[in-house]
C-alpha cells in the first residue's frame, strides 16, 4: 500500500495547495542535490525523488477534491432546501469520502424524509467523528429533544398545545382533545358538580 | 391494516364515542351490502379512523339512521348512512386485506390466516374493478415490500417505507381535491406507526416461525418481546414519540371539521396509550393515562 503522500511531503493532511507546493519544492531541490552523491546515497535520493513526484501528484489531487467537496455539499444542501431528495441522495452516494459533514447531511436528508431512526444514527456518527462541532451536537439534542417533548414515556408535565378555537365546530362548548389535557387541571371545582350529572346520566343510559 | 390506530375510549366525550361507533357500524353494514356478510369480519378500527379523516376534510353534514344488528338484536344503533366516502373506504379495506393476505402467505403462516387470505382474494376481484388505482398502488407496494425484506439488517425506517408510502398514496387518492402534502405526511407517519407497532407486537412469533421482522438481525439474542424492549426500548420509544410528534405537528395544518374530536382523541391520546400497551413488559392488560 502506497505511503501517505502528506507524510512523504512532511505536511498535515489538510494543508493548503501553497503549503504542499512549498514542501515539494524544498524536498525536490534537496533530493536533486543529493542525487549527485556517490554510491547508495545517490541512488537513495533518486528513488526518493520519484516517490516525491508521485506523492506530490496524489496530494494535489486529494487537496483539489477537498475543495470540490465543499461545492458538492452546498449542492446537497440546495437540493434539501428544495426537497429534491433523490438528487440529494445520488450526490451523497457518489462522494467516497464520508466525513462528519457527510453524515450530518445524510442525517438531514433522512430527517426530511421522515426516517427519524436513521437520521438519529447518522447524526450520532457525525457527532462521534467531530465531537467539538457545535452544529452537530445541537442538532442531535434538538432531534432527541423532540422525543422528550410532549409525549415521553416517563413522568412529564405536559400542557397540550392550544387548538384552534371552539368556533370551528357548531357546538360552542366543544374543544378538541389537544387542550383537553390542560383543561383537566384548570377546572377542578366546576367538574365536581358536572361529574355528578354525568354519572347520573350514565346510569340512566345503562338502564335504557 | 392491523388495528393499531385506536381512540382512547375512557378519555372520549360521549358525543364523539357515539359518533365513532356510528361510523364503525356504518362501515360494517356497508361491507355487508357490497361484499357480503362474511366480509364484515375484516372491518377494523384503523378503517374507522381513515373514514373519519376523509369525512372531516370535506363533509359538513352527517346523517345516521337507526338499525338493528346481530350483535345485539334488542337495541337499535345509530348507523352512518351509505355515502360515497364510506363506500370507497370499504373497498380500500378489502384491498388492504388482500395485501395482508398475500404478505402472510409469502411468510408461510397458519391455516386460519391462509383461509382468510384466500377469502379476501376472491372479494378483492370485485374491489379491484371499483378502485383500480388503489389496487395498482398496493400491488407496487407489495413488490417493494418483498425487495426490502430481502435486505439483511434493514433499518426499521427503510422497512416501513413501502407500506407507509402505499397507505399515504391510497388515502390521498381517496381524498381527491382535499389531498395535500400535509395529509400525505400525516398518513405516512401513521402507516409507519402501524408498521412499527406490528413489528414489535409480532417479534416473538416472527422469531419462532422464522418470519421476517426488522428487529431480528441486529438483535439475534432477543427471543421474546420483553428481551427486545429491554435491549432497545429507548430507541423504540424515540421513534414512537418522534413519529407521534410529527403527526401532531402536521395535523395543526390540516383543516378538519366535524370529526376532529375523534381524530384529535386518537392522535393525542390513542396512539400513545396504544404504544404503551404494546411496549408494556408485564402481561397484565393495564392502561395508564398520563397528562
Amino acid at each position: 500500500m502506497p505511503k501517505d503522500p502528506f507524510l512523504i511531503l512532511g505536511v498535515s493532511s489538510d494543508a493548503t495547495q501553497a503549503e504542499i507546493d512549498s514542501a515539494y519544492n524544498t524536498l525536490r531541490d534537496k533530493y536533486r542535490l543529493d542525487m549527485h552523491l556517490e554510491g547508495e546515497r545517490g541512488r537513495d535520493a533518486a528513488r526518493k525523488l520519484t516517490e516525491l513526484e508521485d506523492a506530490y501528484r496524489r496530494a494535489c489531487e486529494i487537496s483539489a477534491r477537498g475543495a470540490v467537496g465543499g461545492d458538492v455539499y452546498s449542492q446537497v444542501e440546495q437540493y434539501l432546501r428544495e426537497n429534491r431528495f433523490e438528487e440529494a441522495q445520488t450526490l451523497l452516494d457518489n462522494i467516497s469520502e464520508r466525513n462528519a459533514e457527510w453524515h450530518y447531511l445524510q442525517s438531514a436528508l433522512f430527517y426530511k424524509k421522515g426516517w427519524l431512526s436513521e437520521s438519529r444514527s447518522q447524526l450520532r456518527m457525525a457527532c462521534s467523528m467531530d465531537p467539538a462541532n457545535d452544529k452537530y451536537r445541537k442538532a442531535l439534542e434538538k432531534l432527541e429533544g423532540r422525543d422528550s417533548g410532549r409525549t415521553t414515556s416517563g413522568p412529564t408535565s405536559s400542557a397540550g398545545p392550544d387548538y384552534r378555537s371552539a368556533g370551528s365546530t357548531s357546538h360552542g362548548y366543544h374543544r378538541s382533545y389537544s387542550d383537553y389535557e390542560s383543561s383537566r387541571r384548570a377546572d377542578d371545582t366546576a367538574c365536581a358538580f358536572c361529574q355528578g350529572l354525568i354519572c347520573a346520566n350514565l346510569c340512566c343510559d345503562c338502564c335504557r | 391494516m392491523f388495528g393499531y390506530i385506536l381512540p382512547d375510549k375512557p378519555n372520549m366525550y360521549m358525543k364523539d364515542y357515539y359518533f365513532y361507533r356510528s361510523i364503525y357500524c356504518g362501515l360494517c353494514f356497508l361491507t355487508k351490502k357490497i361484499y357480503g356478510n362474511v366480509a364484515r369480519i375484516g372491518v377494523n378500527y384503523d378503517l374507522v379512523f381513515i373514514d373519519a379523516l376523509l369525512h372531516g376534510l370535506r363533509v359538513r353534514e352527517y346523517e345516521s339512521e337507526e338499525k338493528v344488528c346481530i350483535a345485539n338484536p334488542f337495541k337499535k344503533k345509530a348507523v352512518l348512512k351509505d355515502n360515497p366516502i364510506s363506500r370507497k373506504v370499504t373497498t380500500l379495506n378489502v384491498l388492504l386485506l388482500e395485501f395482508k393476505g398475500k404478505d402472510d402467505r409469502r411468510d408461510g403462516v397458519d391455516l386460519k390466516k391462509k383461509i382468510a387470505g384466500a377469502f379476501f382474494k376472491r372479494k378483492a376481484k370485485k374491489a379491484r374493478k371499483i378502485l383500480p388505482e388503489i389496487a395498482a398502488i398496493l400491488d407496487k407496494a407489495y413488490i417493494q415490500q418483498e425487495e426490502v425484506e430481502k435486505i439483511e439488517g434493514v433499518s426499521i425506517d427503510r422497512a416501513a417505507h413501502p407500506f407507509a408510502v402505499a397507505i399515504a398514496d391510497c388515502v390521498c387518492h381517496l381524498a381527491e381535491e382535499d389531498a395535500s402534502q400535509t395529509l400525505w405526511k400525516i398518513v405516512y407517519d401513521l402507516g409507519k406507526y402501524v408498521y412499527l407497532m406490528d413489528a414489535i407486537d409480532d417479534f416473538e412469533s416472527d422469531v419462532k416461525k422464522k418470519e421476517f421482522n426488522p428487529f431480528k438481525y441486529e438483535n439475534p439474542e432477543c427471543k421474546t418481546k420483553a428481551d427486545l424492549i429491554e435491549k432497545i426500548g429507548d430507541d423504540l420509544w424515540f421513534l414512537i414519540n418522534a413519529t407521534i410528534n410529527s403527526i401532531k405537528e402536521n395535523y395543526e395544518n390540516l383543516p378538519v371539521f366535524g370529526t376532529e374530536g375523534i381524530i384529535t382523541n386518537t392522535l393525542w391520546f390513542g396512539l400513545r396509550t396504544g404504544a404503551e400497551k404494546i411496549m408494556n413488559k408485564e402481561t397484565e392488560k393495564c392502561q395508564k393515562t398520563r397528562f
